[in-house]
């Protein structure tokens, strides 16, 4: 099954499940001290992905010294019905052919790096930036 | 010899009596309110024991005689869901012996010992067990010196973020793996990336 995008913002009004609010308002403890809330202005792409004909994630970017940065919000109930790595591969060759970006733009998706003292994280996706 | 009484479940406090009978006398117990002669025993342990111990019975010893054997590697991982914890919020994974204090896991760490990185197939069942037999064997290790009183203690760094998993906020984390408690590393490391992606969209966009 395929990977599709639509910016139609209408799918972004629905709501998830009550379950990934539930478990952002436990994820928010590891971050709350250290960032305030920035939201960004200039977002030059506002999409749902789906996965055959589920909403899996919206997907927000925005552009900044010719790089291009992506933020996810995947769904998590519907986190273990695909590969993520193929997911986050779609994203990346997808922005490339929607801005038809040259070799020299880099595509980054902005993750928070919850490791502490030696904690090491399974091999992570090369283009992930952690923020 | 000295007596010991030891405070868990029977599948954790035997393993660690069966090690050690030769050099004190265990009495094991998973609840505090079976005995009324608490004061007779030289030291006070638990492993694995989810009551919390009040402040009156814990100073009818010294400090470096009631000790909880912990599977995580502490300030990481304090309370319920350790593993889970540990491998979500990726730490400095192990297990450690601390003096037990009335607020839970925050006591002086006597000794602590790092694990080896799990192995991506290896399920959250299988490393759990692992974890609780290394830090059953950290007490068993260490048990000549913890009988003589000869480690030195040291303060928790106050430098990590430390927080506290609920019983109900580790369910709900759990309810989201393919196989709950039998998935696999590699597949709460996916869930770890997951939550970290949700946590940078939520701070930079409006839903």
């Amino acid at each position: 099954m395929t990977f599709t995008f639509t910016k139609d913002k209408y799918n972004n009004c629905h709501k998830a499940s009550a379950i990934n609010s539930q478990i952002d308002q436990i994820i928010k403890i590891m971050t709350d001290s250290i960032n305030e809330r920035q939201p960004i202005e200039s977002i030059i792409l506002d999409a749902t992905i789906w996965h055959d004909q589920t909403r899996v994630a919206r997907l927000c970017v925005y552009t900044s010294n010719s790089n291009f940065y992506c933020l996810i919000s995947p769904r998590l109930e519907f986190a273990f019905s695909y590969n993520l790595t193929e997911m986050l591969t779609n994203v990346i060759n997808y922005i490339r052919q929607e801005f038809s970006l040259t070799t020299q733009q880099n595509v980054f998706i902005l993750a928070h790096d919850f490791s502490q003292g030696d904690g090491r994280l399974a091999p992570i996706f090369s283009s992930i930036k952690a923020i | 010899m000295a007596s010991i009484l030891l405070l868990g479940p029977d599948w954790r406090t035997h393993y660690i009596r069966d090690a050690i009978s030769s050099k004190a006398s265990i009495f094991c117990a998973d609840n505090l309110s079976q005995l009324d002669d608490i004061e007779k025993f030289d030291f006070l342990v638990t492993c694995g024991f989810d009551k919390r111990i009040k402040k009156d019975v814990l100073d009818l010893f010294e400090p470096k005689k009631r000790l909880n054997i912990h599977a995580t590697y502490l300030p990481f991982g304090k309370g319920i869901g350790t593993a889970l914890f540990s491998l979500l919020f990726p730490v400095t994974i192990g297990s450690t012996i601390h003096i037990l204090r009335p607020q839970i896991d925050q006591g002086e760490i006597l000794t602590q010992s790092i694990m080896d990185p799990p192995d991506l197939n290896e399920t959250q069942r299988q490393l759990y067990h692992r974890w609780v037999k290394h830090a059953a064997d950290l007490f068993i290790d260490n048990f000549d010196s913890i009988l003589n009183c000869d480690l030195e203690y040291c303060i928790q760094s106050a430098e990590f973020k430390t927080p506290y998993l609920s019983r109900n906020d580790s369910e709900l984390l759990v309810s989201l793996l393919p196989k709950t408690w039998d998935s696999t590393v590699e597949q709460v490391y996916d869930l770890s990336l997951l939550l970290s992606l949700r946590s940078a969209f939520n701070e930079k966009c409006t839903e």
